[in-house]
């Protein structure tokens, strides 16, 4: 994205109610019409700090948001301090470091989902400062969520884009508002939370004992989750390795990926996804993955599986194990074995293989 | 109401009074305006500061794409 097209502002903006404060009042700086003392003091970001000036209108919003998992990254976190073997991230230093110069940039504020793209992809106006109040997906949720579940809905990674957004959905069309603002009493990890969507909030007459489909009459109860029969293959990342930058201490990460359609054993079935068996996703973590700085870091890596579970965005109505009985019954292939563990992967990998004896017989 | 007022009019009269009622009403909202975008937001409690001379470059894609450094234009896009 060029320079002119990050920066320039519609004439438009400065009708609006966002508009007519003046970009002083927001962003500092001086108006002045020397471009270095013009951006002396200036406040890239405004919203960035959730109790600042967002919050003077909009404060039923901030009062949620700055506790959401957009804003905090708090599952990164959590993820992380899992893989350290520590309750508390902040136990460890190193790894608090990889946290705050790495995964922490993820992290959202107002203006970078309703004004610009996000820091990830170095921001820039996605409509010349005019307030999106619903933001747009390709700019937006897009950028962050690229690699796998929007690219794989948008059809930019994988087979297929996504049944829903063939009809014209978007990620707003199913993820609730408090998805993205928060509820205020926000869990630490993305799928603890209660308002995620299922399936079913829409497609109620499919669900146990209803509808005329045999195949949903024929599964048991909460046997399948809707993905393993309505999945296409997904994107997964092995091999993940930091490098630090020695000039700016900055950390970057690299990892390869591949496709795979994988099904296996649901490790932790609660009232919100009680299904025995999932669609299961390849994750890039590797013990030595943060080598770079320092030695012996991820020492709880084997208590955390490799494979997890993934709400695989990439809907198909009619997939290779849907087609018939046999296709999925007749086919080994489509479960998690142990010979698809990659090298390397964590013991609790292994709870979500399927054991020989549930495979199908052929 | 009307419909009382327009008791043993001519038959003409009782599909034109209404319709012209119901013209008129269109035409008054359109002046005074009900569109989302009019509705009053909340009372914005903060100093305008003056940003004329900002908006003197930031109006111009021209004159940003002068000024911006070389390594803002065509900076690389992260994953």
């Amino acid at each position: 994205m060029e320079a002119n097209e990050k920066y320039a502002v519609d004439p438009e903006f400065l009708n609006t109610t966002h508009g007519e404060l003046g970009c002083v009042t927001c962003h500092g700086g001086n108006n002045e019409l020397d471009i270095s003392s013009a951006h002396d003091g200036l406040v890239k970001d405004p919203s960035a700090d959730p109790e600042g000036l967002c919050n003077d209108c909009h404060g039923d919003i901030m009062e949620t948001f700055k506790d959401s998992l957009h804003y905090t990254v708090s599952g990164q976190a959590h993820g992380l301090a899992k893989l350290g073997g520590l309750t508390e991230l902040a136990a460890s230093t190193e790894l608090q470091g990889v946290f705050d110069k790495n995964c922490s940039s993820c992290h959202a504020t107002c203006g970078q989902c309703h004004v610009s793209r996000p820091n990830a992809v170095q921001g820039g106006l996605f409509a010349g400062h005019m307030f999106a109040e619903k933001p747009p997906m390709e700019d937006t949720c897009y950028n962050c969520h690229g690699a796998r579940n929007a690219g794989e809905f948008m059809g930019r990674v994988g087979l297929k884009s996504d049944a829903h957004f063939e009809m014209g959905m978007d990620c707003v069309s199913c993820h609730d508002v408090s998805n993205f603002h928060g509820t205020g009493d926000d869990p630490v990890e993305m799928f603890e939370m209660a308002a995620l969507p299922q399936c079913t909030d829409c497609h109620s007459d499919v669900v146990e004992g209803k509808g005329d489909i045999l195949q949903h009459k024929v599964h048991p109860e909460d046997a399948l989750a809707c993905q393993v029969c309505h999945a296409a293959p997904s994107n997964n990342c092995e091999g993940c390795h930091v490098s630090v930058n020695p000039e700016t201490g900055k950390i970057s990460s690299h990892s390869e990926s591949f496709l795979s359609f994988k099904i296996g054993l649901n490790p932790d079935r609660n009232e919100l996804r009680p299904w025995k068996y999932i669609v299961v996703r390849h994750v890039p973590t590797v013990e030595d993955m943060l080598e770079a700085v320092g030695p012996d870091l991820l020492k709880g890596y084997d208590t955390v599986p490799n494979w997890k579970m993934t709400p695989t965005h990439n809907i198909q109505r009619q997939t290779p194990q849907n087609a018939s009985c046999d296709s999925c019954h007749g086919e080994v292939k489509w479960f998690l074995q142990e010979e698809d563990l990659r090298p390397g992967d964590s013991e609790a990998s292994k709870n979500l293989v399927v054991p020989s004896s549930e495979l199908p017989r052929r | 109401m009307i419909k009382r007022g327009l008791r043993g009019a001519p038959t003409s009269m009782k599909f034109l009074v209404p319709l012209m009622v119901v013209l008129g009403l269109v035409v008054a909202l359109s002046v005074v305006g009900c569109s989302e975008e009019d509705t009053p937001v909340a009372v914005v409690d903060v100093e305008k500061m003056p940003s004329d001379n900002c908006v003197t470059c930031h109006l111009s894609a021209d004159t940003i794409l002068a000024l911006a450094k070389p390594a803002e234009a065509g900076e690389s896009e992260g994953g």
